[in-house]
């Protein structure tokens, strides 16, 4: 059984990464200029350095707990960003988009078992 | 009032932002191996400088490019789904490279895997997606 802080450590981790999904697009989205503009893009490096802190805690808590159990809860990074993206974006959330989600976290789930 | 409609505008996913996304799960999966593989011999400071390691971020580096520039093209909630498609590679690479052995569970997972990312893929097309 999952530790309940390693749980939760890994609820934030996804969250922070889908924050940092929607800051990427964010920042892809408004990329202009000179290619350095482009470059020091602040949105896309905030978005990155969110990306990266979510895996560097999903990595420590892999350390700490079963593969088998930590995989499929990353997997929780879609609903959040189809979440997001319906809230921020605007986009739409339809039947395909849930079902994928649904098969997605079931094979992420039936492959690290 | 323009830069508003501007913001809420619809914007369809192209196909090349989908191709692009797929070939950035490739890199990242890549990307990975080499890492992992730089990793493994490391005693002090001055071994972290080896091939296998720069390559590896290299490789990261240039699907994050990929990344940015299919974002640029597509909707997110349709994009980041696939991204789960680097389970597949990094499972795939394990039984290739790795000779690790991939159960019938496992396959079905991968099989799963795709059947999501497929529906995604329709998602855009699904007639309730416009307006």
């Amino acid at each position: 059984m999952i530790a309940w802080y390693n749980l939760l450590l890994i609820i934030i981790s996804t969250m922070i990464g889908a924050v940092g999904a929607l800051t990427l697009k964010n920042g892809a989205m408004n990329m202009r200029g000179t290619i350095i503009q482009k470059i020091l893009n602040f949105k896309v490096w905030l978005g990155l350095f969110l990306y990266g802190l979510a895996s560097l805690i999903a990595i420590f808590v892999l350390l700490k707990e079963n593969v088998s159990l930590i995989y499929p809860l990353t997997a929780m990074s879609y609903i959040w960003v189809i979440l997001l993206s319906k809230i921020y974006l605007k986009e739409n959330i339809n039947a395909y988009k849930i079902l994928a989600i649904i098969f997605i976290i079931l094979g992420v789930t039936l492959l690290t078992i | 009032m323009t830069k508003k409609n501007k913001s809420t505008q619809k914007q369809r996913t192209s196909l090349s932002a989908i191709i692009l996304v797929v070939i950035c799960t490739l890199f990242t999966a890549a990307g990975q191996y080499f890492i992992k593989k730089g990793l493994l011999n490391v005693g002090n400071f001055w071994d972290l400088i080896n091939f296998y390691l720069i390559g590896g971020f290299v490789i990261y580096g240039l699907g994050a490019i990929l990344l940015i520039k299919a974002l640029r093209r597509g909707s997110l909630s349709v994009l980041y789904p696939i991204i789960a498609l680097g389970f597949i590679w990094v499972a795939l690479l394990g039984t290739l490279v790795l000779g690790e052995k991939l159960t019938t569970l496992n396959w079905l997972g991968i099989f799963s895997i795709i059947c999501g990312v497929t529906f995604v893929g329709l998602s855009e097309n699904y007639k309730g997606d416009s307006k």
